[in-house]
């Protein structure tokens, strides 16, 4: 007994420290999380809330002092186009991702492996193409739209959308088909197949996180896209969220907030709930193709 | 099954030739080893045959048919990778199966399985089948990159250094059950190495290849015994064969197990004698090599290697005159400009 009590336990200073840095660590994980979060949750909370409760003096954003209200949403789905405005937007981006892959994949895959050195200066090119901001171009492409006879026309962004995703997917896949063994492929070519099936059946599937960056980074852009959206769609129902949004909800310098951000919060949680359940493929996409290539 | 033939067959990077010419008869049914250095040309002539390149001039035909223009696919050809090449994304018996869902060629389900299963069976690997390739050791991604390549029953087998990534141990071992299969099949294959021991153990025959040129093709003993030129004569054997210059024009070679000392020569037999300094012992276990220098006709010292076999127990004094012998019929003769073998004849 004696000598039990007089070994002091070895185990009892470090396992304290564990516990203590653990604390601190979850604390500080749900602080940054809580940050992150909270201009969702007051958007949340303020969708629900009367004007005089917005507008009072000192009341906090995150509490309801009168009862919560469902006019605001009636309002914004019924007395606003905005679903017509999700309609379109999600018109767009699946047309603007087809577009992209469809364009992307074959340039990529060319640019990575059939033309050597060639293709990474054919890649420099492209991504050059990709600095060129559309402040610059939405004039001149203005005039093109107007030509083909586009204009108020969904045709239209789904035209000029690819401009900007293209050169960015085509340099994000080029990284990721750099980096699938060229051996890969001729194994196929030599198990029976074709080069296409061979690019089908071993070098899509295994760029697989690369296409889903892809896909996601061109749907947001489609989403959140403003000049050539406004420039290109003047009539109400042709517009997407990204301007339909703004021009209905915000009427000189009344901003009707409960409705904007109720439109704002509903269009982000999808998008942020893809995010999330693609968030390590999507690390992975992005940083090899920032690496490689 | 069939016979491959190569006319002519030349491939350039470039300006450089990597297959500078290459004429070749592979019999059906037989084994053979491309052996060369690194950048000898062996890996490309290997992929000319498969299809996965296109070579400037020359013919190769599979059987009967001229091959030349066609694609890997329609070759009857199977390839294992030096890397394996395995598809990260299928299991190991999608892996297996991928050459069988190739167009028309094994279009039912169950027949698949289970010719999956018996690829899977002959290199005893059908306990993987669901495995991922990233899950297995390298000897098993090995066998399961040859299951691959037996599955579609290939007319002819293409094998790019299989053994390369094992580790030593393992390596003896899967040597063994190489030529095992190929023996059970007997599908004619082509070996690409550039490891001598791996050549003389595995093929029937071999071909010696240097700067994308065949330097000599034959048996592994013939070769061994009776190289044609300075080049293999050095390449084959660990050590290489001794050369000592006699003359301007002749060079005379003898492998280091043939230098031995006067005693141990084989009683009776014509043989010449060496005399020289051994500066250096090294015991490898089975046999010692002893490191000196003989003396050339100008008076310049070369190094010379011997290997004792270790029954030869014989007490070797360091840097002390010793006197060596080989035997005449051990003594090879070599032009010193080209470096081809002359015939006794003439050398005397």
């Amino acid at each position: 007994m004696a000598t039990l009590t007089a070994t002091p336990t070895p185990a009892g200073g470090p396992r304290l420290l564990r516990v203590l840095r653990g604390t601190l660590y979850t604390t500080a994980v749900l602080f940054f999380c809580l940050l992150a979060a909270s201009p969702f949750l007051v958007m949340g909370v303020v969708t629900f809330q009367t004007d005089q409760d917005l507008y009072r003096r000192g009341a906090s954003p995150f509490d309801y002092e009168d009862m919560p209200t469902l006019e605001h949403l009636d309002n914004l789905f019924n007395d606003t186009r905005y679903l017509s405005f999700v309609r379109n937007s999600t018109v767009t981006g699946i047309a603007v991702v087809v577009v992209t892959l469809v364009l992307s994949l074959p340039a990529a895959w060319a640019l990575a492996r059939l033309t050597g050195r060639w293709g990474e200066r054919a890649g420099m090119l492209m991504f050059i193409v990709y600095l060129v901001p559309p402040t610059l171009l939405f004039i001149p492409l203005f005039r093109i739209i107007v030509q083909l006879g586009l204009r108020d026309n969904l045709l239209s962004l789904i035209l000029v959308y690819p401009s900007i995703s293209v050169p960015f997917s085509t340099w994000l896949l080029m990284g990721f088909f750099k980096s699938i063994p060229p051996e890969l492929e001729e194994a196929a070519l030599v198990d029976g197949f074709t080069r296409y099936e061979a690019f089908w059946r071993v070098v899509l599937p295994l760029a697989r996180p690369g296409i889903i960056s892809v896909v996601v980074f061109t749907f947001t852009l489609t989403l959140h896209e403003f000049i050539y959206s406004l420039v290109f769609i003047s009539a109400s129902e042709v517009r997407t969220l990204s301007t339909g949004v703004p021009t209905e909800l915000i009427r000189g310098d009344v901003f009707f907030w409960q409705p904007l951000l109720a439109s704002a919060l509903l269009v982000a949680i999808p998008v942020g709930l893809v995010y999330n359940l693609f968030l390590d493929r999507l690390v992975q996409g992005f940083t090899l193709g920032a690496v490689k290539g | 099954m069939s016979e491959v033939n190569l006319k002519g067959v030349v491939k350039r990077f470039g300006d450089v030739q990597a297959v500078a010419g290459v004429d070749l008869h592979i019999n059906s049914g037989e084994f053979l080893v491309v052996l060369g250095p690194s950048g000898c040309g062996k890996t490309t002539l290997m992929r000319t045959i498969a299809g996965l390149e296109k070579p400037e001039e020359g013919q190769i035909s599979i059987g009967a048919r001229d091959v030349t223009a066609l694609p890997p696919r329609k070759r009857g050809i199977a390839m294992v990778f030096q890397s394996y090449a395995l598809y990260p994304h299928m299991s190991v018996a999608g892996n297996i199966g991928f050459p069988l869902k190739a167009q028309g060629r094994c279009p039912d389900r169950a027949e698949r399985e289970q010719r999956v299963y018996q690829a899977a069976q002959m290199v005893s690997i059908e306990h993987l089948l669901d495995r991922r390739p990233r899950q297995l050791s390298g000897g098993e991604r090995q066998r399961v990159a040859i299951a691959r390549a037996i599955v579609s029953q290939p007319e002819v087998l293409l094998l790019d250094e299989p053994l390369s990534n094992l580790d030593a141990k393992l390596r003896a071992y899967a040597r063994d059950e190489l030529k095992g299969f190929q023996r059970k099949l007997g599908i004619t294959t082509v070996f690409v190495t550039h490891d001598q021991i791996e050549a003389m153990g595995l093929g029937d025959r071999i071909v010696v290849m240097r700067d994308g040129l065949v330097q000599q093709v034959g048996p592994p003993q013939a070769i061994y015994d009776r190289p044609q030129n300075t080049f293999v004569a050095t390449f084959l054997g660990s050590p290489g064969m001794n050369l000592q210059l006699v003359s301007d024009q002749v060079q005379r070679g003898f492998r280091p197990e043939h230098l031995l000392p006067l005693g141990e020569l084989p009683p009776g037999a014509a043989h010449e004698p060496f005399s020289w300094r051994v500066t250096r012992v090294e015991n490898l276990g089975s046999d010692r090599l002893l490191y000196g220098h003989l003396a050339d006709f100008r008076g310049e010292m070369q190094l010379t290697v011997s290997r004792l076999p270790s029954n030869v127990t014989i007490e070797i004094p360091l840097d002390t005159v010793c006197e060596f012998g080989v035997a005449h019929d051990q003594l090879h003769f070599f032009d010193v400009a080209s470096g081809e073998r002359l015939e006794e004849g003439v050398a005397a």
